[in-house]
């Protein structure tokens, strides 16, 4: 049998910094049936004779031989037991209190169908209300069982690659980037996903192409945040290229003779926007009343004029200093006074030089702002130790940010090597500072969170986690990006371990606009928005259907969620509200009113608004998101809205179909000419393969038939009028989508236990074990404090209080797969 | 500079034309592989083939309406059983019938296994286990994502044997990623309906999508040589540095962590590898004088057609030799407007006998079949070395279910195309015992890229009768 694992694996001396306490623990690892006796399963240790014995396990194991094992000998061996596992669900195996930890999942499943009188099926002899009580409360006390001051088992931490969002929006905050300007990330493949969600460390893989695109995008992000590799310069160089465009020609010696108004143009390439200079020598066969001008323009503006007074054997020399953009630019000199008269006079223009140095000083080069705190450690002076000095301060503050917590001197002394290796190939400082980033941004410590455990391999010793890893792993859950200086710095002082300065800095961070990253991030996975872009949506049958509106669909759904975490509202608006949020091609798709202009609607034109009298909406349920991601492409699916509630929602799927299914024959003779979708629907419970999963189902489902595959209400379909009422195994019955919330608002305990798995496996990116249970019964406890309702932001504080969060300890080492080639 | 083949005509008819540099010099260069193959191919190198021999994968989603696939077969002398044995007599079926122009560089298989794809004790899950198992013959670790497990695919295998030889061990492509939210199958994680090639039992390789980004992948950006070479030297460096770092970073996880570690560092040595032969070949490596493809094309037709030009690119300049395509992500319920197709793949695939939906499946089979053999077509019509490219490949196309209604894992439909270098003759139905492993078939194929190969998967041995 594979160990149990509870908390109760866990001495106590295995908290960093605990005193060692003895305490029941590991003693009752082995709870005895009453008709084994076998000291030797014990673990070591348990000889220690201040252990107690485990008041609570042996109380738990006396009323399961009592009370709770007659009753499913009576009610339940008959299909789930030895002979007769249906649905691979057993219960005669449970000897110890550790066997009935070991199947928790399916005790848990077996706690709601009870509830929902769904088991025994309808034709057994069924339990009374008492004994179904009595079953529960032992499940429940069973379920919640955790010695007494033992710690919890915190489960492992996995090395965690940045996913495609986190890479992107910790690029954003660590370089200042603009990310809905440039796509960072588009070479990235998308991250593989788990338990529902792209978060998942044990699925983020590493591969080459995906290093590769790592290395692209680092050299990208750099390029884009820090511009050009440019140092000042006064140095004049000439015009690159330069030729005469019109009026003139080049003489033997080189000087540009312009005869005639004409221009010598040079399109050098500006490195950067800054101040430059340009310097111009000429002279000029004079003639007329006044000497001969030239000007000087960049890209066709005019940036001075002056008179050439010089005559043949002497030179003028004129300057100017003027900012020019960064990119290929026009600079000419142009002659713009010929004076001509045949025969008589001849006004030309010699330009014997013309030169631009530039850019003149570091203050005048237009830097991005990241450009400014990546390279606020400047040279003293330009010698190479000078700017070695430099280099490390840049290169010791950027990898600290970028590795979330200090950076190590043997981390920085190899940065620094190799920014030795690139001066001494060549590069000047900038350049061989800026390798040195390219691999802080493809560095393991950047690319990957860690968690540092002094015993990686002794998956009884729990781990604190430091400050640092807290910040990361609370910046990565609520802002799926890196920590700011404010977590790194309490990180730096010890406070963020207290779980005061947590409960703060978890509130702070959820009212931040980066949390808007958790909202769409989980949200758009947990209630599947995410795929909705892959449903091609039949458009000749709803030609509404559109990506805007798609989107607009997207955007509504968020917002409910949205709005329930930033004004903490109780999770049971996430099922029913009396408002929600619409733009105008929404409103017009519900058929609400015209959108007033009172309240005026947000820049995305989405104004919140009162769900109208009589409107079935109000909840995620009935938004056009859900109501069309639960749709086939032509048209509704109500197997699929129905799977959608008792998976999504409660956490409670049904089990996927057989393969192979017959055709229904004599229910297909039975339906009449265009049967509608009801009736079709009804030959599953003809087949007792079908129904017991479909009962469940099927009725939800036929609930919200009046919404269309895109959301629309109707109150026919092609086949007539449609017919909304149900009636849900253990016989209650409900007419339409409003009475099917108040079903599920009252079981806000599904609804709350199923949300707060789905939240904790996104807090801490790994799928929940059965030894997460105790952390859920906490969690759900501690978020629920009378008279405050619970919320989404009082179950992320409970996570973020749990042990889960906050400690670790190492994974259990691989068995040998079965599937090695 | 003349070469054997005009540099046009290696592209022609994909919408790229780009500089192929010194093809003589790749062939002599394949004349030197080829040697090697040679060696290690411990059987009659029949044909006089300088070009080396190239494989790739093709697999096609949610598997296929089978009455309307199966091949007709000849009567076998005891009409109980069915025949087996290898005849170039027999019949296309309507879902095979785009291969006829072609059929004698194709081969059809009857009566192989992916034991490994059904439950085995492990329940539901047969979509996300049959592209999990498809290329690896290995059996899905049940795992929404703790712990996943597979083994080694029969690409990545012979991309660690042989793949040193080429710019790219190997070349992953597909035409649609994995879901984006929620669950793929019955408690698998997506990473097992999403990815076919695994680098080890833990590390999927993920695919390109988009045929710009392969393009790249192929041919790098366009730069000057001398950025080109600074830009080389400084990437060694830092990936020399990151190495070292992850070393150190090593010494203070666990076993688990370093796993993970693991693959990052395999990674990075790739990756190195990579630049040092860019670095000692800058001339030799192809580079593009046009544009790369521009992106995803709209249309699934397109994109599918440039998919497998990416891969005729691919063979054609020897930048890798072998490749994967998943056509679309196991279990997926795309529809096909192209062809008049409005409802989901999956959602038809369960047609409970309803004829209008076995119609549609019948579309979609012929459909990715038609795609196929216009590929094999134009891989016929590519030159290569003293023949064509598909005279040196060895492509194979199927599923990992076979009938999609049914889910089950024997008697796949399987293609194979190419002679491998005159390692395989076509133009025949092979018709196996029922239960005879896929991955027999595989052993045979990595005997014929001269890798060092005793057993696949769940192999048996390997496919009698490829070659006559």
């Amino acid at each position: 049998m594979r160990p149990v694992q509870t908390a109760r694996r866990f001495p106590i001396r295995a908290i960093a910094g605990c005193v060692i306490a003895a305490l029941a623990t590991a003693g009752l690892a082995r709870i005895q049936a009453p008709t084994t006796t076998d000291p030797g399963t014990t673990d070591p240790g348990t000889t220690d004779p201040t252990e107690k014995p485990d008041e609570l396990a042996i109380s738990l194991e006396t009323r399961y031989w009592d009370d709770i094992e007659p009753l499913l000998a009576e009610h339940c061996f008959a299909c789930h037991a030895d002979t007769k596992q249906k649905g691979g669900v057993r219960f005669d195996n449970i000897l110890t209190l550790d066997d009935a930890l070991n199947i928790a999942d399916d005790l848990a499943t077996a706690r709601h169908l009870l509830d929902d009188r769904q088991m025994p099926p309808e034709d057994e002899p069924q339990p009374t209300d008492h004994e179904i009580l009595t079953i529960q409360q032992w499940i429940d006390d069973t379920l919640d069982y955790h010695p007494a001051d033992a710690p919890i088992d915190p489960g492992w931490f996995t090395i965690h690659r940045l996913n495609r969002t986190e890479y992107r929006n910790t690029l954003r905050d660590l370089l200042e980037i603009d990310i809905t300007k440039h796509d960072l990330v588009s070479t990235l493949p998308p991250d593989d996903t788990g338990y529902g969600f792209d978060n998942i460390a044990a699925v983020l893989s590493m591969s080459p192409l995906q290093l590769e695109a790592y290395l692209d995008a680092a050299d990208r992000a750099l390029n884009l945040a820090l511009g050009p590799i440019v140092k000042p310069s006064t140095k004049h160089k000439p015009f690159p290229n330069a030729a005469i465009t019109r009026g003139g020609r080049v003489t033997k010696d080189g000087a540009f003779n312009l005869f005639s108004n004409g221009d010598v143009l040079s399109e050098p390439k500006i490195p950067a926007t800054a101040e430059y200079e340009i310097t111009v020598s000429a002279w000029a066969q004079q003639a007329g009343n006044s000497p001969a001008k030239l000007a000087i323009r960049v890209d066709n503006e005019v940036i001075d004029t002056f008179d050439v007074n010089a005559e043949y054997g002497e030179t003028d020399t004129f300057t100017i200093r003027t900012r020019i953009k960064q990119g290929r630019r026009q600079l000419t000199v142009g002659f713009i006074n010929d004076y001509y008269v045949k025969g008589l006079a001849d006004r030309n223009l010699t330009i014997t030089s013309v030169t631009f140095a530039g850019p003149l000083t570091e203050e005048s080069i237009e830097r991005p702002d990241a450009y400014r705190s990546v390279f606020s450690a400047q040279p003293k002076n330009d010698s190479k130790a000078a700017q070695r000095i430099a280099a490390q301060q840049v290169i010791e503050s950027f990898a600290s940010k970028a590795f979330r917590r200090p950076v190590t001197p043997p981390e920085t002394e190899s940065l620094l090597n190799l920014y030795d290796a690139s001066r001494l190939a060549g590069d000047n400082h900038e350049q061989a500072a800026r390798v040195a980033l390219t691999a802080t941004l493809v560095s393991p410590a950047f690319l990957y969170r860690t968690v540092e455990n002094p015993e990686p391999n002794n998956t009884e010793y729990i781990h604190q986690l430091s400050g640092h890893e807290i910040a990361s792993r609370l910046s990565y859950f609520l802002w799926s990006s890196t920590p700011d200086d404010q977590l790194l710095s309490l990180a730096e002082s010890g406070k963020l371990t207290d779980s005061s300065t947590l409960r703060a800095q978890t509130a702070r961070m959820l009212a931040d606009e980066r949390s808007d990253a958790f909202i769409e991030n989980f949200a758009g996975q947990w209630l599947l928005l995410r795929n909705l872009d892959r449903l091609a949506i039949d458009q000749s049958r709803y030609p509404e259907y559109s990506a805007e509106l798609r989107e607009a669909m997207i955007t509504e759904t968020t917002m409910l969620f949205a709005e329930a975490v930033r004004e903490n509202h109780p999770i049971q608006t996430l099922i029913d509200s009396d408002h929600t949020y619409v733009n105008a091609p929404l409103a017009a798709l519900y058929g609400f009113a015209e959108l007033a202009q009172d309240p005026p609607a947000d820049n995305t034109g989405f104004q919140r608004v009162a769900i109208p009298p009589g409107s079935a909406r109000g909840g995620v349920l009935t938004t056009a998101a859900v109501l069309t991601v639960t749709s086939n492409p032509t048209r509704t699916s109500p197997v699929k809205r129905g799977y959608y509630v008792l998976d999504q929602l409660l956490g409670t799927p049904p089990p996927p179909p057989p393969p192979d299914i017959p055709r229904l024959e004599n229910a297909a003779d039975l339906l009449g000419e265009n049967p509608s979708l009801r009736e079709q629907l009804a030959a599953h419970l003809t087949d007792v393969n079908c129904a017991s999963c479909h009962k469940r189902m099927d009725p939800i489902g036929l609930s919200l038939e009046n919404f269309d595959a895109i959301g629309r209400w109707r109150d026919r379909d092609e086949s007539g009028p449609i017919d909304a009422a149900g009636t849900l195994p253990g016989g209650t019955a409900f007419t339409g989508p409003t009475e099917l919330k108040q079903i599920l608002l009252a079981r806000e305990d599904l609804f709350a236990d199923n949300l707060t798995r789905k939240l904790l496996t996104y807090a801490l990116g790994r799928g929940l074990e059965p030894f997460d249970r105790p952390t859920v019964r906490r969690i759900l406890t501690q978020s629920k404090t009378d008279p405050a309702e619970r919320t989404i932001p009082s179950i992320i504080h409970a996570i973020v209080q749990s042990d889960a969060f906050r400690t670790c300890r190492a994974p259990e080492p691989r068995t040998a797969s079965r599937s090695t080639p | 500079m003349t070469t054997p083949l005009s540099r046009r005509t290696a592209l022609k008819g994909i919408g790229i034309t780009m500089a192929l540099p010194m093809l003589e010099a790749m062939a002599g260069a394949n004349q030197a592989l080829g040697a090697v193959t040679g060696s290690l191919n411990t059987g009659a190198m029949r044909a006089a083939s300088t070009a080396p021999t190239r494989m790739a994968f093709v697999f096609a989603p949610n598997g296929v309406n089978m009455p309307h696939w199966r091949p007709t077969l000849p009567t076998p002398a005891d009409p109980a059983t069915a025949f087996t044995g290898i005849t170039k007599e027999f019949g296309l079926s309507p879902t095979l019938e785009p291969i006829a122009a072609i059929r004698d560089k194709i081969n059809v298989y009857t009566g192989l296994t992916l034991d490994k794809a059904r439950a085995n004790g492990d329940g539901p899950g047969d979509h996300a286990r049959s592209a999990a198992t498809f290329l690896t013959g290995a059996q899905a670790r049940k795992t929404a994502g703790n712990d996943i497990r597979i083994g080694t695919s029969v690409d990545q295998f012979a991309a660690q044997q042989i793949g040193h030889r080429t710019a790219l061990p190997s070349l992953e492509l597909g035409c649609e990623h994995g879901k984006r939210a929620g669950n793929c199958d019955s408690g698998y994680s997506c990473a097992y309906s999403a990815n076919i090639a695994w680098a080890d039992e833990d590390s999927p390789m993920p695919k390109i999508v988009n045929p710009a980004i392969a393009f790249e992948r192929l041919f790098g950006n366009a730069e000057d040589a001398a950025t080109r070479a600074s830009n080389l030297r400084r990437r060694a460096s830092i990936l020399d540095l990151v190495l070292d770092d992850s070393k150190r970073l090593s010494r203070n996880l666990g076993v688990e962590d370093n796993r993970k570690l693991d693959e990052y560092q395999t990674s990075v040595r790739e990756i190195e590898r990579r630049v040092r032969r860019a670095q000692t070949e800058a001339d030799d490596n192809p580079t593009p004088d046009q544009q790369a493809p521009a992106g995803i094309p709209k249309s699934y037709t397109e994109h599918i057609d440039l998919m497998y030009d990416m891969m005729i690119l691919a063979f054609r300049t020897d930048s890798t030799r072998i490749s994967t395509f998943a056509l679309a992500t196991e279990g997926t319920n795309r529809t096909f407007p192209e062809i008049g197709v409005k409802q989901g793949h999956h959602h038809l695939s369960h047609h409970k006998g309803d004829e209008h939906m076995i119609e549609n499946i019948r579309k979609i089979d012929r459909f990715y079949v038609e795609r196929f053999a216009a590929f094999v077509d134009r891989m016929a019509n590519t030159p290569d070395g003293e023949g064509t490219l598909l005279d040196h490949t060895m492509l194979l196309y199927g599923c990992g279910i076979a009938d999609g209604n049914r889910h089950n894992h024997d008697d796949l439909p399987i293609l194979t195309a190419g002679a491998a270098g005159g390692h395989i003759s076509n133009g025949r139905l092979i018709a196996s015992p029922n239960e005879t492993p896929l991955c027999n078939l595989y052993v045979s194929m990595l005997e014929r890229m001269g890798c060092d190969i005793a057993s696949f998967g769940d192999s048996t041995g390997n496919l009698a009768g490829l070659s006559t």
